[in-house]
């Protein structure tokens, strides 16, 4: 059986109240991922478990790498700065053809405005999750 | 958009400021001074675009006197300008009817263009 190799591209970056995203920044962004952080504490051993598994929490992010818009009025970076706080539904469908999308709700934070002089520049963003993405298969 | 859409589109905006351009190898003849938009590379690549890297020439017919320098350096800080690019370097280019290579400046261009 060949590996399979899934690659970003052609795909969406979208964000709005589900199911109607209005704010689709595709065009726009560079690198794109749903990242989990993982925070654990020991487990405590109990006469019945002597050796417990750890206690996670997961909490995710959505973020990446977006060309810099900031000339654009309705652009990614200016849209992120002024929905600063708010939280917001978004869609990821890393590669339209592979038919798997995540959708989640956001907390949106500013993105830096600015880069290098004449030059095409890409700046990080970076939404923490509130609650977990959920995966739907088309 | 594609790749040769958004060549035309480069030689568009050095046109537009003003530099006889052409991405047309073949009918490519700087006199005294003339700018060859090139074969791009793809770079790379987001959600919904591609990256090229587009080689663009300003080049002199004639050997580097001062003369010839002051407008060939002219001519490529009119380029840098309006195609939004910081840097260049001097090189050579050879093509055409020309036997010998000739003086040039090089400017390497990003573009971004939508997935098509």
């Amino acid at each position: 059986m060949p590996p399979v190799d899934s690659r970003l591209g052609p795909g969406t970056l979208a964000f709005g109240t589900s199911p109607t995203y209005v704010d689709d920044f595709s065009i726009q962004v560079a690198s794109c991922s749903l990242m989990p952080t993982v925070n654990e504490t020991d487990g405590t051993p109990t006469l019945a478990d002597t050796t417990p598994a750890a206690e996670m929490t997961v909490t995710w992010t959505i973020g990446g790498n977006t060309i810099s818009d900031w000339g654009d009025d309705g652009g990614f970076v200016n849209w992120a700065m002024d929905n600063s706080g708010t939280q917001t539904d978004f869609k990821f469908y890393p590669a339209t053809a592979d038919g798997i999308y995540w959708e989640g709700t956001c907390q949106v934070r500013p993105i830096e405005i600015g880069g290098d002089v004449m030059a095409q520049s890409s700046v990080a963003f970076e939404f923490p999750l509130v609650g977990d993405p959920t995966r739907t298969v088309d | 958009m594609t790749i040769p859409d958004a060549l035309d589109a480069v030689v568009d905006q050095l046109v537009d400021a003003g530099l006889p351009a052409t991405r047309d190898n073949g009918a490519f003849y700087p006199a005294p001074i003339g700018v060859l938009v090139g074969m791009p590379s793809v770079t790379g690549g987001g959600l919904q675009t591609r990256t090229l890297n587009v080689p663009v020439h300003v080049v002199s017919s004639d050997p580097p006197s001062p003369q010839i320098l002051g407008l060939l350096y002219a001519a490529a800080d009119d380029a840098a300008d309006a195609l939004q690019t910081a840097t260049y370097s001097p090189t050579t280019w050879q093509g055409g009817p020309n036997a010998e290579p000739l003086p040039a400046i090089l400017l390497n261009v990003t573009v971004t263009i939508e997935r098509t």
